[in-house]
């Protein structure tokens, strides 16, 4: 009976979902745009073709739009978890279905999470949950105390999930393997061997690139990296070693984004006249190790306040990719200004791993949108609905069946019976 | 009067009377003197009864005086402007290892598990706790005024729990709660088979109910010949045994690291073939599949909002769990079990409030608050001291700049005994921690 209730009612939400990108305008909301345009009260979104077509107030509708009026409800992009490992990780620990980065001590740069990622994975319709409609999907570093960890990929979470991979390349601080004695000089020399392979690919058929054993995949994920045209993600969080990275960088011309950076508000001079983005845990306090004996719940205001580009991110677990909004929000009480927190969930994430057509609610843009009955990081608040490339996406998961299945106030007998609804 | 019978006077007089007089590293916490004060025209949440608006409470002398809409302020009172504050009791979590994991995590401050062997019942935490862990002070910067420390779930029985206030001491016997009930922690499921020493058993589910099932069977005869040898001073104590025939005699709390609903109906019939008493199930993240059992055996839970999927026994979680638990009327509490959550138990409570929403149910903020301090006091069986706002009880305060289930809010004060610990109005100062203190990491900047 239970699973014959649970059947239908995913029959219920496949026939409810919608399948293409339909016009529609939103009417009547509030939008936190995360552009320059700011908050817009009380106007109209117009959905078309699976894009943002028109914003405002007056606007001449198509005769074959769906009218929804939103009133009292809140739009903002939808969201984009950075520097989790959904769709990689279905179960953390043991099982076959917890790929975090390369086994393989021949591939750590040319590690490319596209392969890795399961768009059946149960943890992309809970990130729904959470407004989120796009995913940064960052690999930890691998077999063999290999420093690269591999390529990261931007992971859409429609219905139909979407990769665009090799978005990055992921180099992580192993202080403890190597030794930063042995780590930075190696780093340079691997970099310069890249160098000489951009100049001449022949270069390593001839035994040419010394510093260690190559495998080509590894070169060639490195060539964007040495040519400046794709970010290198350094995990770092000491001081110095921020340091030490923003100097290489300069020195080598590096799209340089600092991942973690527990210790950044120190130097937050040095990266800010740098330009490079951070991407940062807000709730990282606690001095975990050695590195992170200067860890601030102020780190990220501070770092913004001296003109850092951040990004924010929560947990990278794949289960914790939902609450994303909770995690601006508590930057927010820690002094990040609201607009500043909503932009390091959305447009900046997207425009630094290089994708200029998602992000924020402006004309042209994909239409993903999170339709909120109100803050959109307040926990109390609701998201209503999420649309991604125009379409509504379905906001159940399999824990909503369990619920189902098992809670008795859900079920519709009990429901009659429960007097404890609407205590 | 002896001595001991003096102690025994005055741990009765106060009321513990589970309290065992003799017991050794007894507590020398005792609250700094501190102003009586009124924080007035604040939102309440007192844990004990309705959400008072434009609410006053007076502490004095570490403790609650008063608690209401319409009291008269004492004279001498240092007064706090609550408006458009809400003041909560401090908020208690019933599953921490602060101060046995520390940070910084190096491997010589892993002590939370004692994992040489399946049965490791004669630890206890305490012994284990670094009171320097910056981890308490950024607990208490949320909220946190009461925690119990307990051994980690690496094998059958971990060890004894023990229950401190939240407060800056360089001794853990200065911060253990006065005549608290100790507490025994067991792990079922996937942890003590793959901690397992190799070669050492458990190597499965059934290897770890025959661990508890033999462990308990020499405890009962340890029991016996505990109560029927006459010369003490005849006997020799084994410590293992000691916690072990405790849980048997009820003079020990019960602490089960458990996921699976299974595997946790196999512990309620553990408890019924050996006569103990489960007094919570921790993490418990199928709980609301036998909601209405746990229920009627009377057994709590301490669990997440909405943790899940870390590992395979943890897959079946869901974020109605809590709420679906406070429906069907079992005790239900939020844990942290980690460094960072427990500093944002109010937030995970408004997780699971949101979660009811979504149903169209209702969970009201009054309920929420228990979850994070009367319940967990009571199962702690500290809610005579403390836990709620009420007259008499420890002034364990918070005072938070915005609705507790908001995002936004933060523990503005924090009272422990009535002594200011956290004032998030005045200006920053040094670090509690001695670790921390003086590191120029902290000091140094490049302006």
């Amino acid at each position: 009976m239970n699973n014959l209730n649970a059947f239908l009612i995913s029959i219920a939400i496949l026939t409810s979902c919608q399948l293409t990108a339909q016009t529609i305008a939103l009417q009547n909301v509030k939008v936190h745009t995360a552009a320059s345009a700011g908050t817009l009260e009380n106007i109209t979104v117009l959905i078309k073709d699976g894009k943002i077509n028109a914003i405002g107030t007056n606007l001449t509708l198509p005769a074959n739009a769906v009218l929804q009026d939103l009133s009292g409800k809140v739009v903002t992009p939808g969201l984009v978890a950075t520097d989790t490992l959904l769709g990689m990780v279905e179960i953390s620990g043991g099982a076959n279905a917890a790929e975090t980065g390369s086994r393989a001590a021949a591939v750590s740069a040319g590690y490319d999470v596209k392969y890795a990622i399961n768009p059946h994975s149960t943890a992309i319709a809970v990130a729904r949950q959470g407004g989120v409609s796009s995913a940064i999907v960052i690999p930890n570093a691998g077999a063999g105390n290999a420093n690269f960890a591999g390529q990261a990929a931007i992971l859409h979470l429609g219905a139909k999930p979407e990769i665009s991979a090799q978005t990055a390349v992921v180099w992580e601080m192993r202080t403890q393997a190597a030794g930063r004695g042995a780590l930075f000089v190696q780093l340079q020399a691997e970099l310069a061997d890249v160098k000489r392979y951009a100049r001449n690919k022949s270069a390593f058929a001839k035994g040419e690139l010394t510093a260690k054993e190559w495998s080509v995949v590894d070169l060639d994920a490195l060539l964007p990296i040495i040519q400046g045209k794709k970010p290198l993600i350094a995990k770092v969080d000491r001081a110095s070693d921020i340091l030490a990275l923003l100097q290489l960088s300069q020195q080598e011309k590096l799209q340089l984004v600092l991942l973690g950076a527990a210790e950044g508000w120190q130097v937050a001079n040095d990266i800010a006249a740098s330009g490079v983005t951070v991407i940062i845990d807000p709730t990282n306090n606690l001095p975990s190790s050695f590195d992170e004996i200067a860890a601030s719940a102020e780190n990220t205001a501070k770092l913004h306040q001296a003109g850092v580009n951040i990004i924010l991110k929560g947990g990278s677990s794949a289960h914790d990719a939902s609450k994303i909004r909770f995690f601006a929000g508590m930057a927010v009480a820690r002094g990040l200004p609201f607009d500043i927190a909503l932009q390091a969930v959305t447009v900046r994430p997207a425009r630094v791993f290089g994708a200029t057509d998602f992000g924020t609610v402006a004309v042209g843009q994909k239409a993903n949108l999170a339709i909120w009955s109100g803050d959109p990081f307040e926990p109390l608040t609701e998201l209503t609905s999420l649309y991604i490339n125009g379409i509504k996406q379905p906001l159940t998961s399999r824990q909503n069946q369990l619920e189902t299945k098992y809670i008795k106030t859900l079920q519709p007998a009990a429901a009659l019976t429960d007097n404890r609804q609407g205590q | 009067m002896n001595p001991r019978a003096l102690i025994l006077a005055l741990v009765t007089a106060s009321g513990a009377v589970q309290a065992q007089p003799e017991a050794p590293y007894p507590s020398t916490y005792k609250p700094a003197s501190s102003p009586t004060t009124a924080i007035v025209g604040a939102t309440i949440l007192t844990a004990a009864g309705p959400q008072l608006n434009g609410g006053t409470v007076i502490l004095q002398n570490g403790k609650i005086l008063q608690v209401g809409e319409n009291i008269a302020i004492p004279a001498d009172a240092v007064v706090i402007d609550g408006k458009g504050k809400w003041v909560t009791p401090g908020i208690i979590d019933i599953h921490s290892h602060l101060g046995v994991f520390s940070s910084p995590g190096v491997p010589s401050m892993r002590n939370g598990n004692e994992k040489t062997a399946k049965n490791t019942a004669e630890v206890w935490a305490e012994h284990s706790i670094w009171p320097q862990d910056p981890g308490f002070e950024q607990a208490r910067r949320g909220g946190v005024t009461t925690l119990a420390i307990l051994p980690g779930s690496a094998n059958l029985f971990g060890g004894r729990s023990v229950t401190i206030k939240n407060v800056p001491a360089v001794s853990v016997q200065a911060m253990k709660f006065p005549a608290a009930r100790y507490g025994a922690k067991m792990a079922c499921g996937e942890n003590p088979i793959t901690y397992a020493a190799r070669g050492n058993d458990p190597f499965t589910r059934m290897g770890n109910m025959a661990g508890f099932r033999s462990a308990f069977i020499d405890a009962q005869a340890y029991l016996e010949r505990r109560n029927t040898t006459k010369d003490r001073s005849a006997f020799k104590v084994d410590l293992k045994l000691e916690t072990l025939a405790g849980i048997l005699a009820g003079e020990i709390d019960t602490h089960i690291h458990c996921y699976r609903a299974d595997e946790m109906m196999q512990m309620i019939d553990l408890s019924k073939e050996f006569g103990f008493n489960i007094t919570a199930f921790h993490h418990a993240t199928e709980a609301y599949k036998i909601a209405d059992i746990l229920a009627k055996e009377n057994i709590a839970i301490a669990t997440w909002a909405d943790r899940w999927g870390f590992k395979l026994e943890a897959y079946d979680a869901v974020p109605l769990n809590v709420a679906a638990l406070e429906w069907a009327g079992v005790h239900t509490m939020l844990h942290s079990d980690s460094a960072t959550l427990i500093q944002r138990l109010n937030i995970e409570a408004a997780m699971a409030i949101a979660s009811a929403k979504r149903v169209n149910k209702t969970i009201s903020r009054e309920e929420a608050i228990r979850w994070i301090t009367l319940n967990p006091a009571v199962s702690m069986a500290i809610a005579d001291r403390t836990g709620s706002l009420e007259p008499g009880k420890m002034a364990d305060v918070v005072v938070w700049s915005a609705d507790p289930f908001s995002v936004y809010a933060v523990a503005e004060k924090v009272y422990i005994d009535g002594v200011l610990l956290v004032d998030r109005t005045q200006a920053a100062t040094a670090p509690e921690s001695d670790f921390l203190l003086g590191q120029p990491a902290l000091e140094a900047n490049n302006e």
